[in-house]
């Protein structure tokens, strides 16, 4: 039995399988009935023949008898050759192999031997267990004892004929066995056919192919299987289409987003990265997957990675990062958000990354904010300082009022200046407001010009004050060509020189000096010098300031160096003052970024 | 009211404003002694009788500072923080006096421990009436820690 659970057996087709069923089956049997042939034999032959040969002695004897004792001549003779004559001439059965005759002298008067061959093999005949025969009579007549007649017999014939019979069944049995196996090989042949297409088919669909389809055939339930399939099959290639259409939309999600995604296992393995992401780092998409953030990261960024990695997967919840990106190494500012991936048991199984570059968003809120400070600057500034005229003039209108009723000539003529001096400023400081509101709204598109001829030019314009004042002028005469608005530039030339000739104190030997040189970063700077009053630096940046003045008395609102400074810095440049302190003059700076022409 | 002359510090750069002050305090029944400096700079030289206000008798402590925000050079609150961190003048009482009714002021201003502040009203009466009661309070009612 444990054969038909080797491998061997497993190995089997179903055809080969059945064929050795029905082979062995069948060879038992023919076994089993050589046995049983032998024994049915067996069984009775013995005995039928035992009584149908003592039959026969008998029927011998009174022939013999008869022959020798009838007559009374020979009464006392025995004649031997006559009993010869009539032993040769009787017919006996067919199964009689000897027959003899012996004396009262033990002498063997006659003697007989017929011999009957054996067809069948030795075992056929040990299976039958017949033996021979032997029939002894001896011869008495009236008490005189004359010989022995003796019979014997063999059970070859019976046995023979037994085997005939039994090599036509045997061969009636081989005969039936190759008609099972044939039909067995046409039948099974094409009832198993439909299902080596089916075979065939599931081969190809599993190579990827979902159009194939099983052809309907063979038996009724057979065709039910291969129906089921068909619709199985069907089934698949749909839901595998929808899902290919989902994926190639997520696909092209995936690539088209500037946000650069990633996705990690447990391991803190890439399992995929977008296009986007891949890109940034000058790789392709497939080179993520199966490594991890030491192969792309130096090991000490790549740490820090990790170590926000597992925060997210150990505590299970989103981490929003904002940080200067080293790994891209421009500096720039990135915003990464790192999100864990739950299973349905709850458990964190990935981690969901994107980043995004944020460098102009946090630029622009910069400058928002920056922008938003000097909106509020200006508005406090221009509220306070429109408010104190106001005060002023009504205060003194009150005090008007009052020293009129008094008759205070003196006070009135002092109140009416007062107010006249407070409306002039407010006229001035309302003018000084839309002059600068003016800047940046009204750009007049940029030129090249040459900063030499800028500063000449302020120069022609301020030609009386410096005339007055006995300033000595110089200007660097081949400074470099630059490309702004030349009608605003003018105007800071002529700011940072008016105050360098107003500001001049006491000196006696006023200069002024306007030139250009290289800074230590490489950055070309112009500069306006003088040596005048100087200015303590701790006030350096103050004096930059909307309506800011160092001197309560000095002319003007305080607007200049705002004017100048807004208009710098709508060309993208920079300025500053430097001074050794009082009375050692100063030096105003400004840089103008080259600007595409 | 009670007889010592109180001296007042006035830090203020707008002239008209200090002297609308000046006459306002002047027609107050509390006698007092005024002493204008136009930006933060002179307030605190004044204050550490420095330069031109070394003088102890020209320039004596003041028992109150009026102290308006915006000034040249050093700013009120700049003015404002130095007097309320140093020892000796934190406990002179400081009233801001100022245009200014930006919440940010306000509260930067008590942050800095300011005894008052006080909006420039535009209307010349109320001007006037303010000055009266600031008097009348700072220098009548108010137990000046000086005297």
């Amino acid at each position: 039995m444990t054969w038909f659970t080797s491998r061997l057996w497993a190995r089997l087709n179903l055809v080969p399988r059945l064929s050795l069923v029905v082979t062995l089956s069948i060879l038992l049997v023919a076994i089993g009935a050589v046995y049983q042939s032998a024994q049915y034999i067996t069984r009775g032959t013995q005995n039928e023949l035992s009584v149908e040969y003592n039959k026969q002695m008998e029927t011998l004897e009174s022939v013999v008898l008869a022959t020798l004792f009838m007559e009374e001549k020979i009464h006392h003779n025995f004649d031997l050759e006559q009993l010869t004559g009539v032993l040769s001439k009787f017919k006996y059965g067919k199964d009689v192999t000897q027959i003899s005759f012996r004396d009262t002298t033990d002498v063997a008067a006659f003697n007989q031997e017929i011999t009957i061959q054996l067809n069948a093999p030795l075992f056929f005949s040990s299976w039958c267990g017949l033996e021979n025969i032997y029939l002894n009579r001896p011869i008495i007549v009236e008490g005189m004892y004359y010989g022995l007649l003796s019979l014997s017999m063999s059970p070859n014939r019976i046995i023979n004929q037994a085997w005939g019979y039994y090599l036509y069944l045997v061969r009636l049995m081989f005969l039936s066995l190759a008609i099972v196996l044939l039909s067995i090989w046409f039948v099974l042949r094409k009832a198993l056919h439909p299902l080596l297409s089916l075979a065939e088919v599931s081969k190809t669909l599993t190579q990827g192919d979902l159009s194939v389809r099983v052809n309907i055939a063979g038996s009724p339930e057979l065709q039910t299987v291969l129906l089921n399939f068909n619709q199985m099959a069907a089934s698949f290639q749909a839901t595998l289409a929808a899902l290919q259409k989902s994926e190639t939309i997520n696909r092209t999600i995936l690539a088209s987003l500037s946000q650069k995604i990633f996705l990690k296992d447990r391991n803190f393995v890439f399992l995929s990265v977008n296009k986007a992401y891949a890109e940034a780092h000058g790789l392709k998409a497939e080179e993520f997957v199966g490594k991890d953030d030491f192969a792309f990261y130096p090991a000490e960024l790549a740490r820090q990675y990790r170590a926000d990695d597992r925060e997210v997967m150990e505590t299970g919840e989103a981490k929003d990062i904002e940080e200067a990106d080293i790994a891209l190494g421009k500096g720039c500012m990135t915003r990464t958000i790192k999100v864990p991936i739950h299973n349905e048991a709850g458990e964190v199984t990935a981690l969901l990354g994107s980043f995004e570059d944020i460098t102009e968003r946090k630029k622009a809120e910069q400058q928002l904010e920056q922008k938003n400070a000097e909106l509020e600057r200006f508005t406090y500034t221009i509220s306070h300082d429109l408010k104190s005229p106001i005060i002023t003039i009504k205060g003194f209108l009150g005090s008007l009022v009052a020293d009129a009723k008094a008759g205070n000539m003196e006070r009135m003529e002092n109140d009416i200046k007062r107010i006249a001096g407070a409306t002039d400023k407010m006229q001035a400081l309302l003018e000084d407001v839309l002059e600068l509101s003016r800047i940046g709204r009204m750009v007049q598109p940029s030129i090249e010009f040459s900063m030499t001829s800028a500063a000449q030019d302020a120069i022609e314009v301020l030609y009386g004050m410096i005339r007055a004042k006995g300033v000595k002028v110089t200007i660097e005469p081949d400074m470099p060509v630059v490309f702004a608005d030349l009608h605003r530039i003018r105007e800071v030339m002529q700011n940072l020189i008016e105050n360098a000739v107003k500001y001049m104190g006491n000196q006696t030997e006023p200069q002024v000096a306007v030139g250009c040189r290289f800074l230590a970063d490489g950055r070309q700077a112009y500069f306006v010098k003088d040596n005048g009053l100087g200015i303590d630096m701790k006030f350096s940046d103050k004096i930059f300031g909307l309506f800011e003045k160092l001197a309560p008395h000095s002319e003007g609102t305080g607007i200049g160096l705002a004017l100048v400074k807004r208009i710098i810095e709508l060309h993208h440049g920079t300025i500053w003052v430097e001074s050794a302190g009082l009375e050692q003059g100063s030096t105003f700076y400004f840089t103008l970024p080259q600007q595409p022409a | 009211m009670k007889g010592e002359l109180l001296n007042i510090l006035l830090v203020e750069d707008n002239e008209d404003h200090a002297e609308l002050i000046r006459r306002s305090l002047e027609e107050n029944q509390v006698a007092n002694r005024i002493y204008w400096v136009q930006d933060g700079e002179e307030a605190l030289d004044y204050l550490y009788q420095r330069g031109t206000y070394a003088d102890k008798t020209k320039s004596p402590c003041p028992h109150l500072i009026l102290l308006d925000l915006r000034l040249p050079k050093i700013d009120g609150l700049e003015v404002l923080k130095t007097i309320k961190t140093d020892e000796k003048l934190k406990s002179i009482p400081v009233v801001v006096l100022t245009s200014s009714e930006s919440e940010q002021d306000i509260c930067k201003v008590y942050a800095l421990h300011a005894n008052s502040y006080l909006v420039k009203p535009l209307d010349f009466e109320k001007f006037t009436k303010l000055m009266h009661d600031l008097g009348f309070y700072w220098l009548g009612w108010n137990v000046n820690p000086l005297k």
